[in-house]
């Protein structure tokens, strides 16, 4: 039986790709993809087509940048990598994320818990 | 500035499209191909692999669309996709596109060439500040002129004294001068000016200096300015004109500035010379007198308008005649806008002309946008295929615009190249004396006009398929399973356009045909003279060398040396040529009658004539005698006048031994015994009255200014040069050129007419063959869209009469209505015609042959365009036709 897989929630995906570029440093689209299933445990129901709009948009913004090379079995792909201002952006969007999430997990805890 | 950012990324999206297209390509393939390595390692089967890594990939097609979206500009993209599209569908039904794209090219060509026209005599600005501010002054105008005779000096001496609405006024006297010297000698158009007039004007010389005041009296040392015309063709544009002496009628002018070009005041001169030097106590031009020779040109004073001014002018001449009843009784002074007075000829012949283009662009864009409804109406079930494919209403109603903005475009190209030959041969057809040609051509204005023309008519003619096919109704056009089903209201429309259509068309050909009668009215006219084999020139004899007893010898020298020419019948003098205007206008008196108040003083057209002019011209002498060689300066005074003065003064007596004198009561003219009565004949022009008309004996009163006819056997023309060289045998310095045949003086009299008429038959016959295009494919249409019901009437035994009354009644029933409606819009534009352009000569605006005329040939196209396509539908096969269902 396969277990029950989430949805990326939508307008997270541009934070997920940035995160996972600010920690792994450069990273082909594949690449990118394949950590981001196995950072979600695998529980992330992704197509991983979509990240390629996603990506496009990124660099449009000018939070990453992309280069083409080899990969380590010498297939040709393209290398995205974060930006200065990419970096910035993921600051931002990250505290972002968390304050919402916070709200959102006080507001989902059991009321009374303290009465 | 992220936006501007993503911007410059999408752009390079939408010129780098196939290399980024190939890049995703790799993108996509080398992650793919990752995918099924890992997978591969993990032990599936390489099918299995595949499978799995492109069921994790997702739908690779979406991915790479979502991409694509992003990757450029959508909107730009979709446009151009439209425009493929387009071009496609315009080259799929290229006789389609083809009869579209003349039909707009026609109409956008028609008004190209025709605006290139109207802008550079009705809108171009002057070359020179406030070109509105500047008036002409002059005595009122009459039979719908708007100015008439000049002023003599003394008025505008109080004029200038007493009016208050001019800042400045100057000015001008119309002449010619006699250049000797610099080539052959030649007669120039020039004027006597005020010293000011230039710089009131506001116009800068091109070269030297204008008039001071010291130039401009008696006794200064004669100075003149030179048009640019003439300083480049006489003088080859050399700079070092200025500081030369030129000859002009026999005196010394210093040539002190050459004016810019473009500078005109009416008409091209090219000399002009102070009026003061002219000015001596004795010249007659210094009496309160008869004679007005002089124009006025002021400049409004900030704040009054043309209404005030003239107003003014009215006033002011009211005060002169009670100041002066016998000279200035009667005299209405005007203020005329000289931008107006400018037009005033062609304006009407304009505007007729750009309302008759704008007719048939209309009509052009009715026809196309009927071309289109019928298409579009063939195209539903592929609209609806796509709407139901999901394409959005807004995305195919911008589909269908792009198509019609392409079709414009392309109808919009061939037509500037329409305009451009349009006005190439406009130029050679338009006589230079009727409009100034040489400012016309294709210049940014009228590219911006043509372009804004086509837009336009692309929308027009779009926007209505496109709103068709936006309500389409997706259910029924499928289930219909490919019959059109367009709906009642488009049905009504595309017969709305019919009727539109002949009825515009049916306007044109009517002030076509009013055109047309009366030119032919004016090609009938009877002048009063035989105009066949007539030479006519008017030459100068310098008052300096010729005295009046020196000008008699040399008529007489003249006249017979060229009557001896082999080819000549007889030579003859006179003062003005008929046709071409009396140079002489005055008022006079009678004998036997009761001096007459102010107000009915009674003007003519007087005329010196050599002795043996009436029979040179063939002019019939009705009662008495003609003048004879007899009649000298020392004669008894005699005179003859025209039938018209006879009937109007002594209608029933003998006006033979009258006498009568020019002049008011107190002249000191001499009393002249009507010797003779001869036919009217026409002298200002072809569609004017003939004047009542006096004749002097040239013996007996003659001036500097004459002109000659010569009564030829053959072609006159070809005499031309025999007879200039015979004058200039007698002297030398004599400019004499500028020869015309009477035909040519009577064709330039119709000529405003006469281009009126060929330009406005051209277009209403260009209404005419669209609107028969119109009705024809209209009616092929709705007999192939009844194809089947038809069908049905002649399997159950109709006849096909019946069905071609079927098919015809329901054409014709448009038709008529067109025409209906069209006779009543042209009642009320010829009315127009009339009213307010004197175009017409001779018909009646309403004239009814005219109309019903017309009305009967756009029946009978009406009739030939819908029996053409009725009659192929009685040859349908009933069985072929069900079957085709």
């Amino acid at each position: 039986m396969e277990q029950q897989k989430n949805e990326v929630l939508p307008g997270t995906l541009n934070l997920i790709v940035l995160k996972t570029l600010s920690t792994l440093g450069t990273l082909h689209g594949y690449g990118i993809a394949r950590r981001i299933e196995q950072a979600s445990g695998n529980l992330l129901q992704l197509n991983q087509g979509t990240i390629y709009p996603a990506l496009l948009n990124l660099e449009q913004m000018g939070w990453i940048k992309s280069k083409w090379g080899v990969s380590e079995n010498n297939r040709r792909a393209r290398y995205y990598s974060i930006t200065p201002a990419g970096k910035k952006q993921l600051a931002a969007e990250e505290a972002n994320w968390r304050r919402a999430s916070e709200i959102m997990i006080r507001f989902l805890e059991p009321l009374g818990e303290n009465t | 500035m992220t936006w501007l950012r993503v911007f410059i990324h999408r752009m390079r999206g939408l010129f780098l499209k196939e290399k980024l297209e190939r890049e995703l390509q790799d993108e996509i393939s080398s992650h793919l191909e990752m995918q099924i390595e890992d997978n591969l390692r993990q032990g599936m089967s390489p099918d299995e692999a595949r499978r799995q890594a492109l069921r994790k990939f997702g739908g690779v097609e979406q991915v790479k669309e979502s991409y694509r979206d992003r990757r450029s500009l959508p909107i730009v993209e979709a446009t151009l996709q439209d425009l493929r599209y387009g071009v496609r569908m315009l080259l799929k039904h290229k006789a389609f596109t083809a009869l579209a794209v003349l039909t707009l090219a026609l109409g956008i060509g028609a008004n190209t060439a025709i605006f290139s026209v109207v802008y550079a005599v009705l809108l171009r600005p002057l070359p020179f500040p406030e070109p509105e501010r500047l008036v002409v002054l002059a005595g009122k105008g009459v039979g719908g002129r708007l100015i008439g005779s000049g002023v003599a000096y003394p008025d505008y001496a109080d004029w200038r004294i007493r009016a208050q609405s001019f800042k400045e006024t100057a000015c001008f006297l119309t002449t010619s001068f006699n250049l000797t010297g610099v080539d052959r000698p030649v007669a120039l158009p020039g004027r006597r000016v005020n010293w000011n007039l230039f710089q009131m004007v506001g116009v800068k010389p091109e070269l030297g200096r204008l008039f001071t005041e010291q130039d401009d009296r008696a006794g200064a040392s004669p100075t003149t300015l030179i048009g640019h015309g003439l300083w480049k063709e006489k003088f080859g544009g050399d700079p070092s004109v200025i500081g030369k002496t030129i000859s002009l009628d026999g005196n010394p002018y210093e040539v002190i500035g050459v004016l810019p070009p473009g500078f005109e005041l009416l008409r091209r001169d090219d000399l002009y010379v102070p009026l003061g030097l002219w000015f001596t106590p004795d010249n007659n031009l210094m009496k309160r007198s008869n004679q007005f020779p002089l124009y006025v040109l002021g400049r409004l004073k900030p704040g009054v308008t043309e209404g005030q001014a003239r107003r003014e002018m009215e006033a002011l001449s009211q005060q002169l005649e009670r100041e002066y009843p016998q000279t200035n009784s009667n005299r209405t002074a005007t203020a005329v806008r000289l931008t107006d007075l400018l037009v005033e000829n062609v304006r009407p012949v304009l505007l007729v002309l750009l309302g008759a283009v704008g007719c048939v662009l209309l009509i052009a864009c009715v026809n196309v946008a009927n071309l289109m409804l019928v298409r579009s109406a063939g195209r539903e079930r592929e609209l609806a295929v796509r709407l139901a494919l999901g394409a959005g209403r807004g995305r195919i109603v911008r589909q269908l615009l792009t198509e019609g903005g392409l079709m414009a475009a392309l109808g919009g190209a061939t037509g500037l190249l329409i305009g451009a030959w349009g006005i190439a041969s406009l130029t050679t057809l338009v006589p230079a004396n009727l409009l100034p040609l040489d400012q016309v051509g294709l210049n940014p204005t009228v590219l911006a006009f043509t372009l804004c023309v086509s837009l336009l008519t692309g929308l027009l003619f779009g926007l209505l398929p496109a709103l068709h096919a936006s309500r389409t109704d997706l259910n029924t056009a499928l289930k219909e399973g490919g019959r059109s089903v367009a709906g009642a209201a488009w049905e009504r429309a595309r017969k709305g356009l019919l009727v539109a259509e002949v009825g515009l068309a049916l306007v044109l050909l009517v002030g076509a045909g009013l055109m047309l009668r009366t030119l032919q009215h004016l090609t009938r006219v009877n002048p009063g003279f035989k105009a066949d084999n007539l030479l006519t020139v008017r030459f100068a004899l310098p008052g300096r060398v010729y005295d009046k007893d020196r000008r008699l010898v040399f008529f007489r020298q003249c006249q017979a040396q060229i009557a001896a020419l082999p080819g000549v019948r007889s030579a003859a003098f006179v003062m003005s040529l008929p046709i071409d205007g009396s140079s002489w206008n005055s008022p006079f008196v009678v004998a036997d009658k009761p001096v007459p108040a102010s107000g009915e003083i009674l003007w003519a057209a007087f005329t010196p004539v050599s002795a043996n002019y009436f029979e040179t011209m063939g002019i019939r002498l009705v009662g008495g005698r003609v003048f004879t060689e007899a009649e000298m300066t020392d004669s008894p005074p005699v005179t003859m006048i025209n039938e018209s003065l006879a009937r109007r003064l002594w209608s029933g007596e003998a006006p033979i031994g009258k006498r009568i004198k020019q002049g008011f009561a107190d002249s000191q003219a001499v009393w002249r015994e009507v010797v003779g009565v001869v036919a009217d004949v026409k002298m200002n022009g072809v569609d004017q009255e003939a004047p009542l008309h006096v004749y002097l004996p040239l013996a007996q009163r003659n001036s500097s200014s004459v002109g000659l006819v010569v009564r030829t056997m053959g072609d006159p023309l070809a005499l031309a040069s025999t007879v200039q060289r015979t004058i200039q045998s007698i002297d030398k310095d004599l400019a004499v050129s500028n020869f015309r045949s009477m035909d040519q003086l009577l064709g330039n009299a119709i000529a405003r007419q006469r281009l009126t008429m060929a330009l406005l038959a051209g277009f209403a016959l260009l209404a005419l063959l669209l609107a028969g295009v119109g009705i024809y494919g209209v009616m092929a249409y709705a007999v192939a869209q009844r194809r089947r019901e038809l069908g049905i009437r002649l399997a159950l035994g109709a006849q096909t009469s019946d069905l071609l009354q079927l098919l015809i009644k329901q054409g014709m029933r448009l038709a008529g209505l067109g025409i209906v409606i069209g006779l009543a819009v042209a009642l009320m534009l010829a009315k127009l015609m009339t009213s307010f352009s004197s175009l017409l000569y001779g018909v009646k605006s309403t004239d009814p042959a005219t109309f019903a005329l017309i009305a009967l040939i756009l029946l009978m196209v009406a009739l030939s365009a819908c029996w053409i396509p009725a009659r192929r539908a009685t040859k349908i096969d009933p069985l072929v036709a069900l079957r085709h269902e």
